[in-house]
Parts: structure tokens; sequence; C-alpha cells
């Protein structure tokens, strides 16, 4: 599944050089439009924005600063490290549920022929619909005092501001039980986990889709010998079928964190002003950067958002040589 | 995909993907001679072409595009085309955009804060020399027909007192309150005073069971309020906050009180009229501007009406000013003027008596009002009126660079002592800490 | 032999499936039914406090309400002639590199391809800034190139194509004689037919990923004549805040065509995502 090297084409190594070369100049050219416009919208960019990052540039160029970007950004209580913190939470709270329960919704399928097509295109519908038009629903669903999710849990005496609260989960539900967590436990806000929960409920269909693809590859031959062994439901699971389903497992957990971690809309259209969130707890890394070019704190500049940007650049590509590494090893080719 | 499905839909993805690369081949489908969009002022043909951006949408922005079209018709070598850019914010994000790629409009509204964000990256056209111009310019008794306010919150100390930006439709912030639920709790009159506002929304409260103040924590309507307590906002040079004083202390003591108290709630610009007109409040502190929308969401089901705000005991009644100045970009000399005898157009008696009829904004000329169609909109809508009436308590908000950020602050100050329940003197000592330094920053 | 126990549990469990199956689909279906049911309330039974749960007459003259309060016409056009344009030069890209990388041989051939692949890891908020720069400079800035040339390539429909060729025999290609001028004439005639299902995958996806693009647009375009629906849709949200019944209206309608779309090419979107990851 993954990408290797593409094989020797139909070998014209023996042929005469004039045809190699004509062949070779073909390549090119068929080569020159996506060549083109990768590099120059994918390489060439990556480039320079490691050149700005280095410069001080709000509305008009300004000069070279040398690692200035950096240290602002790495300085201790930065705002970058508030927002890598809120996409730290929003990676952990959207991955591994969406895996969870896209692999749960998919087993529930998998082995019921009547109603899969249609529950399988029912998952899917929210990946692909219009994410403007729903987040405006799930803003107006959530809304604190129209909405249908405040009237259902308002017979139980709360008043949720849902995407307008800031207190983190974990302090509420510790107050609750009338214990006080120290303010870096408060956990990820409420307007967090709204948005974390839209979140799974766009992905999943994705992730049934995928899975329901990768369970019907798991030969049946092996599953029923399994059977036969006597194994059953969660020995059954976790012996036969996740290893088997682990190159599935693995890619999309990849793909769900590099995207998270590239998140703009859903947070750009959920965060209740646009801005951040209450208290900036819904900003996340790519709203930073946005903001650091475009919103009113222009004070901070496109130089800093490259720095910035090619900061969140390091940190997913470690990752995900770390997921390769880590989790790679542990997956089970047949 | 069945067959007969695929051939006609694969003609009509061509059709588009022809015309989607024809606009990849430079050609878009425009009616306006320029390839690129829109660039301010191209004159093609003679024509100079003004591009005004605005944020009007639905029948405001039909009235607006009417106003430019009448004038376009009168005045044949010029074209001022209209454009929508979202929200203020949207459109503030757009303006920085186009400083960068070059592509500024001839106009565009702006806040006196946005307007000072604008001048300190040297892109407006000052306007003085166009007012004071003998051929283009307004004369004295026209000046003086306009509400000095409204001038004055247009010269900007930081840039040597200039007048960078001029009034383009103003309104004002207000007291919205439910006289048939004020009247059903005893109350025959507005509350004047805070503690008697505290008073009656307590009482109001309790008849409906549910906060009777709805309030959405606008920076704008934070200072109209700091100003009812009888303080300031900035000292009087500009350097620094007055956020320490005891007028902000008191105000944001009167919300953690009343939060408290169950009498406020919290609620998002967008909510109010709904909640209002659905009688879920008694009192909003809004702009007047959301006076037309309330008069056709609220129709007859009960009885309200627009007060000035309250005020401390012993303050003169006071309130801050709501609604954007217009500004010109740099330009040929030519676009520039030609934009500022447009922005003069707009501002004449007669063009702001139409534009306030037809949108609730105040008339910006004092001369306008009498005006037989005004006098006669007047009779017909009592709380328009009541609207104007507040005009001379109004005061605006400082233009100074930076303020922009202030103002977030602000509005995270009174969130904390709402939300989180901050103590009020911490929270300004805060405050006046954070605006110091973004003033600072700025400079 | 299965007995009467296991049977009846086995029928248990069915029930409790169908039932979880069903609550979920519930759970994810409920936004789209709230969003039509909203749509053709009144402002007032959208803004009820409890919401009311079904309006007591349809209003279905919010949709032209909605439809006439912003330039919805121009907004759809303007994402259809994008989404179409970029489809058509993805389709086309990748067809061309896929064939080069899958069938061709040349130098270089290895480390082009860990190149392209490697654009894969490149976040898109790091190019952001730069590329709007250089859109500036290019002098794009609202049209409709700005909008389609930077995502006319890309590298996992690339990588779909050539993983399409690799996967044929290889005595299939030695049986045709192939001297340069037979490989644009092979590319059209039986090359790219063969390469129709990973193709397919690649335009859908690439239509969908421009049609529902927020940011860039939204960076790039500055007036109404050239917004897609995404950003008109943002706009349109902004602006009818204190009105969800319009609100809802827009946003059925800004979901209509995908949706068309979908049920129209349903197996290919489905087979697209279940066998791009097989590759």
């Amino acid at each position: 599944m993954w990408p290797s090297a593409p094989p020797a084409s139909p070998s014209i190594r023996h042929a005469p050089a004039r045809r190699q070369w004509k062949e070779a100049g073909l390549a090119y050219l068929f080569l020159l439009p996506s060549a083109l416009i990768l590099g120059a919208f994918g390489f060439l960019p990556l480039l320079n924005a490691l050149a700005l990052s280095f410069r001080d540039w709000r509305l008009s160029p300004g000069g070279f600063v040398g690692f200035a970007n950096y240290t602002k950004a790495l300085a201790p209580a930065s705002e970058f490290w508030q927002s890598l913190g809120v996409t730290g939470y929003y990676v952990l709270g959207t991955v591994p549920a969406t895996l969870a329960l896209g692999y749960l919704l998919a087993e529930l399928l998998h082995s019921r022929i009547r109603g899969l097509a249609f529950y399988r295109s029912l998952f899917f519908l929210p990946y692909i619909v219009s994410p403007v038009a729903a987040a405006a629903v799930w803003r107006w669903i959530l809304h604190p005092s129209f909405g249908i999710a405040t009237s259902a849990v308002s017979p139980l005496g709360l008043e949720p501001q849902w995407l307008r609260e800031e207190a983190g989960v974990f302090a509420l539900a510790a107050q609750g039980l009338h214990v006080t967590l120290p303010a870096w436990a408060a956990g990820p806000s409420v307007a967090l986990v709204c948005i974390i929960a839209v979140t799974i409920w766009h992905n999943l269909g994705f992730a049934v889709v995928v899975l329901l693809a990768g369970l019907a590859a798991v030969p049946t031959d092996l599953t029923d010998a399994a059977r036969l062994d006597g194994a059953r439901g969660w020995r059954l699971m976790r012996q036969v079928k996740l290893p088997l389903l682990s190159p599935t497992l693995f890619f999309l957990t990849v793909i769900f964190t590099i995207r998270a971690f590239q998140t703009f809309t859903q947070i750009y259209v959920l965060s209740i002003d646009h801005r951040g969130g209450p208290a900036y707890t819904t900003r996340n890394v790519t709203l930073y950067i946005y903001q650091c070019f475009n919103d009113f704190q222009a004070r901070l500049g496109a130089g800093y958002g490259c720095a910035v940007a090619m900061l969140l650049f390091l940190i997913v590509l470690g990752l995900t040589l770390l997921q390769f590494r880590v989790l790679g090893s542990r997956v089970h080719y047949q | 995909m069945t067959r007969n499905i695929r051939r006609p839909l694969l003609g009509l993805a061509l059709l588009i993907a022809a015309g989607g690369l024809a606009g990849c081949l430079g050609a878009t489908p425009a009616s306006s001679p320029t390839s690129s969009g829109s660039t301010a002022g191209a004159s093609s043909g003679g024509k100079t072409r003004l591009t005004f951006w605005h944020t009007r949408r639905r029948n405001q922005e039909k009235l607006l595009q009417e106003i430019c079209a009448d004038y376009n018709q009168a005045s044949p070598n010029v074209e001022v085309v209209p454009e929508f850019q979202g929200s203020y914010d949207d459109l503030n994000k757009k303006v920085r955009l186009s400083v960068q790629s070059k592509s500024l409009p001839a106009l565009t509204v702006a806040y006196e804060d946005q307007v000072a964000e604008y001048a300190t990256n040297n892109a407006l056209r000052p306007l003085d020399d166009l007012v004071s111009d003998p051929e283009i310019g307004l004369k004295a008794e026209e000046l003086a027909d306009l509400p000095e306010q409204y001038l004055r919150t247009n010269r900007y100390a930081q840039f040597k007192d200039q007048l960078l930006s001029f009034p383009f439709t103003k309104s004002n912030l207000v007291l919205y309150y439910n006289r048939s639920l004020l009247q059903k709790a005893g109350f025959s009159a507005p509350p004047q005073t805070w503690p008697e506002f505290e008073k009656q929304a307590a009482a109001v409260s309790r008849q409906i069971g549910k906060p009777a103040f709805a309030f959405d924590m606008d920076p704008s309507t934070l200072d109209g309020m700091i100003f009812s307590q009888g303080g300031e906002v900035i000292s009087a040079d500009g350097a620094h906050t007055t956020f320490d004083q005891s007028a902000t202390v008191r105000m944001l003591d009167l919300l953690s009180r009343m939060k408290k108290a169950k009498t406020l709630a919290q609620a998002e610009p967008d909510d109010l009229p709904a909640l209002f007109a659905g009688q879920s409040c008694a009192f909003v502190l809004g702009s007047s501007a959301s006076r037309a929308n309330l008069e056709e969401l609220v129709g007859t089901k009960f009885d309200w009406d627009i007060a000035v705000i309250p005020h401390a005991e012993g303050v003169e009644p006071v309130t801050v000013m709501y609604g954007p100045n217009v500004c010109i970009f740099k330009a040929s000399p030519e676009q520039e003027r030609e934009a500022w005898k447009f922005i003069k157009h707009f501002i004449s008696p007669e063009v702001t008596a139409r534009w306030a009829q037809g949108t609730g904004y105040l008339p910006i000329r004092k001369s306008a009002v009498t005006r037989p169609e005004m006098a006669a909109f007047y009779e017909k809508n009592p709380r328009a009126k009541h609207v104007y009436d507040i005009l001379p308590t109004t005061k605006g908000e400082p233009n100074v660079v930076g303020w922009r950020e202030v103002r977030s602050h602000l509005q995270a100050a009174a969130q904390s002592v709402i939300g989180a329940g901050t103590a009020p003197q911490a929270a300004a000592v805060q405050l006046k800490k954070k605006a110091d330094q973004a003033l600072a920053q700025s400079r | 032999m299965p007995t009467s126990l296991s049977l009846r549990r086995r029928w248990a469990a069915g029930l409790a499936a169908h039932l979880a199956l069903g609550v979920a689909g519930l759970l994810v279906a409920f936004p789209f039914l709230w969003m039509v049911l909203g749509s053709i309330k009144t402002g007032e039974e959208a803004s009820a406090i409890p919401p009311a749960l079904l309006p007591a007459v349809p209003q279905w003259r919010n949709y032209v309400d909605a439809w006439t309060s912003a330039p919805f016409p121009s907004y759809f056009l303007n994402s259809a002639v994008v989404a179409v344009s970029v489809t058509v030069l993805v389709v086309l890209s990748a067809l061309l590199a896929g064939y080069a990388f899958g069938l061709l041989e040349f130098p270089g051939k290895s480390l082009l391809f860990v190149l392209y692949l490697a654009t894969l890891m490149i976040p898109f908020e790091v190019v952001l800034i730069p590329n709007f720069l250089l859109i500036n400079q290019l002098g794009w800035h609202n049209t409709y190139r700005a909008m389609i040339v930077p995502w006319g390539a890309s590298a996992f429909s690339v990588f779909l194509v050539t993983q399409t060729y690799r996967a044929l025999p290889r005595d299939f290609f030695e049986a045709a004689q192939l001297d340069g001028s037979g490989h644009w004439q092979f590319l059209w005639t039986v090359a790219a037919p063969l390469a129709r299902p990973a193709l397919a995958t690649a335009g859908l996806f690439a239509f969908l990923g421009s049609w529902n693009s927020l940011l860039w647009p939204l960076l790039v375009t500055q007036n109404d004549r050239l917004r897609p629906i995404e950003v008109g849709l943002l706009y349109f949200l902004e602006a009818e805040g204190p009105r969800p019944h319009l609100l809802m209206a827009a946003s059925t309608l800004a979901m209509i065509p995908i949706l068309v779309l979908f049920f129209l090419a349903q197996r290919t979107f489905i087979e697209g995502v279940s066998a791009g990851v097989k590759g």
C-alpha cells in the first residue's frame, strides 16, 4: 500500500541510445505540467516560506531579523505554544475516536448485506458536503439560546454555552465533584470539544468506507480457521482481524493526523468569532498562521507567520516519521 | 452513471471547462473592461472607475447601488462601482491583503481604528485640502451643517490632526426596552440611571423567568457604558488608557452583579434581535441601526421604544457613536478628486436623507432633518425620531493606532468578569496593563 | 449444528447491531434533517425558545428569500467553473505524469517520483503565505486563474495512475512495438481508458476539494463576481446570523450540487476511496 519507487518500465535499456533519449524526452514532456505546478506552488513556496521566516514582514516588507521570529514563537507561554496545545487536544480528540467508532460501525456493517450500501452512503455524506454549510448548521444546533442541543439538556438544569464556553472540560467535571484542578490540567475547552465532535461526525464516514474495504479484504478462511479454534469476539478481533487490518488502520491514522494538523475551515467557521473562539481556546496553529498574516494582529506579520508554519511543518514531519517507526513496525503486511 | 446521463453531463462539463480554461488564459466573464478584477481606478475610455468597498447587504445594498447608479448617470465621466466585502472585519482583512497585492479600491468604509491602521501604512489620501478646495470642497456653512463630533472623530491627532476620513453613515448606542414587559412589572418609564436599571431588570427577570438584560459585550457598547459612568477610556494625550479608574471598575462591577443576580445573560450580537423580538429579554444595548430590523421582527406583538442609555447619578446622559466613515486611498489625483466628489454627493442633505430613510441610520446633515421627506418619515417612525434626539449626547471613541487591540482586551475583560467571575477591580487593572502595552507596541 | 440458544443469541446480536446502526445513522443524519426543517420554518419558529420541532406551515419562500439576498447564481457558477477546470487539469496532468512514471524509462525517475510524493507532506499552511505573495506578483489577484492553477496538479492523483499502470502485466506493452510517436497514440487509445477508474477517482476528489475549499478563494477573490459558493456562504452566515431560517435555506442550497453529484456517482466515490487505499 505504501508507495515504493516505480518499477523499471518494460525494458528499453537494450534499445538503441537514440530511442532511449526520445523516450526520456517524452517522459519529461509528460511530466512538465504537473511538475511545473507542483514545483511552483509546492516546493518553491516551501523554500520561500523558509526565507521569509527570517524576515520581518508586516504590511510592507521589512528586513532580515535572523532567528527573532523563531525565538518569539518558542518563548515560554507564547501564543504559538497555546495554539499548539489546542492543536494537540484536537488531534488527540479526533483521531483515536474516529478510528474506534469507524471500526465499530464497519464491523457492524460488515456482516449485514441488507442496508449496507444505504448506511455506508449515509455515513459518507458529512465528508463531502459543503463544510461551511455543515458548520453553519452545527453552529445553530449548538446555539446557547436557540439551539436544539441546548433545549435537549436544559431539563437537566444545564445552561451550556457550547461554542462560547472557554472553561476546560476536565475543570468543569472536577467542579462537579467539588475539586479544583490547576490551570494547566483544565483540558480542552467545551468549545474545542464541540468542534472535535463535529470533526468526528465529518470524518467518520471516510473511516467507515475505508475500514469496510479493509474488512472485506480480510480473507475469510483465516477468520473461519480462528473461529474453529475457539476464538470469539474480542480475541478474534485482537488476534486475527486487527493485525490484518493494521495496514488500513495505519494508513488512516497517518492521514487523519496530518489532516488534523491542517484543519482550517471547520475551526474558522465554528470558532464563535472566527478569531480563535472564547479566550483563543479554539485557535489551532493553522488559524494562528492565518491571523499572523491577516487578522488584526498585523503586529505579528507574515514573516513570523512563516516561522510558525515552518515549526508546524517540522512537527508534522517528525510526528509522521515517528508514526512510521513506532506504529509502522507493528503493521502486519501479508 | 447510466449512459444517457453521461453524455449531456460530459457536454456540460466540457462547456464549463472551456469557460474555465478561458478564465485561466485571462478573459474573465466580467462586465468590466479590466481583466484582473477590481483594480481601483482604471480609466477606460475616459471614464474614471471608482470601486467602493462596503458591508451592506439586501435592501441596504440595493439602495446603495441605486444611489451610485443615479450618481453615475448624472456624472458621465465617472463610474462608481460598489462592491460587497462581508463584515467590517472581513473588509478590514481584505484591505490589508490588498495593500500587499496593490489592488486597493478607490474608497472604502472603515471605522476610526481601521483608518488609523491604514494611515500607518501610508495608504490614505488626507482630505483637508479636498474639503477646503474652492471648487469641489465644502463651504463654511456646509461644514457647520455637520454635527461637530462627527468631524472631530475623523481627525487623527497621531497624524498631525489631519482629516483622514469622512463621516459616512452614523448611528447611536441606545437602550431598547420592552415597554409592555416594563409596564407589567410596574414601571411606567425606562430607567434613567444605572441603579434604576438594575432594579427594573431584577423585577422583569423575576416576571419572565429569564435574565431581562441580554448583553453582547461589544467593545463600543462597553466604551459607551464607561462614558455613562462619567469616565474616560483614554488619557488626554492619547498615550495610555484609563481603564483602572473608577468608571471602568463600576461598569465591570455592574456587569458582575447582574450576572450573579441572573438578571444579565450573555449573547452574541446576532442573537439580540431574536431575543428581544421573542420577549426573552426586555433590555438590549445596541446600535440604533438595528431599529429598522426590530420594527420588522416585532411588528405589533408588543410595545417597545428607544431611550438614551442609563447613566450614573450626577452624570449627564452620554452615549457612544456607531457607524463607519469613508476614506480614500492614494491613487491618481484625478481619481482622488472624483472619489471626494462622490463623498460630497453622498453627504449632501438630499442623499443623506434618502439614505437615512431607507436604512434607519442617522442623516449626516442637520439640515436634512428639516426636509419634508424626513419630517414625514419621523412622523411615521417616532422611534427613529427618538434616536435622532439622542444625537447631541453622543461621543466618539479614541481613534489612535492600536485601539483595535485595546478593544479586544476590553471585551476579554468583560468576558472574564461575566464568564469566569473575575473580580472587577483585578480585571480592570489587568485590562489597563494589556491595553497600554498594545498602545505602546503600535506606536 | 447451531443450537437454539446460539441461534437466539445471534438473533439478539443482530437486533442489537441494527439498533446501534440505526442510532448512529440517526445521529449522523440529524444535522441534515434539522437543517431542512429549519429552512422551512418562519423566523419566529426558528428562534423560539425552546425551538419548534416542526414548522406549522412550510415556508418554501425562505428559499426564494435566501436566493435573492445574495448573488447565489454567481457563486455557484464560479464554483462550477473553478472546480471543473481544476478537475480537467488534475486529470490530464495525472494521466501524463502517471504514464511517464508507470511506463516510460528516464534518468532521475526514482528521485522525481519521491519528490512528487514528498509534496503530499507539505502542509498547505506552510505554502499559504508565499503562494499568496506569488499570485500577487504574477498579477493574478482576483482572477479565475488564481483559484485554478495552483491546484491543477495532485501528487496523489499521479500516484493513483502510476499504480494502475504498475499493476498491469509487462508483456502487455512489449507486445506493442513502441517507438517515439507511438507512445502518444498508445496513451490515448489504450492507456487512458485503462486508467479510467483511477482517473475517475482522482477527478472526483479534485472536484470535491476545489468545490469545498474556503481559505484560498477567500484570500484571492475580491468581489462577488468571482466568489465561489463557500466564500459566499461564509459571508451569508455572517450577515444572516439573526435569520437562521434563511441561513438554513442557503445552506441547503449550497449542499444540493454535491449531493446530486454524489447520488449520480456514488459507486465511483466509494470505490475510489476503497481502492485508492488498497493501492
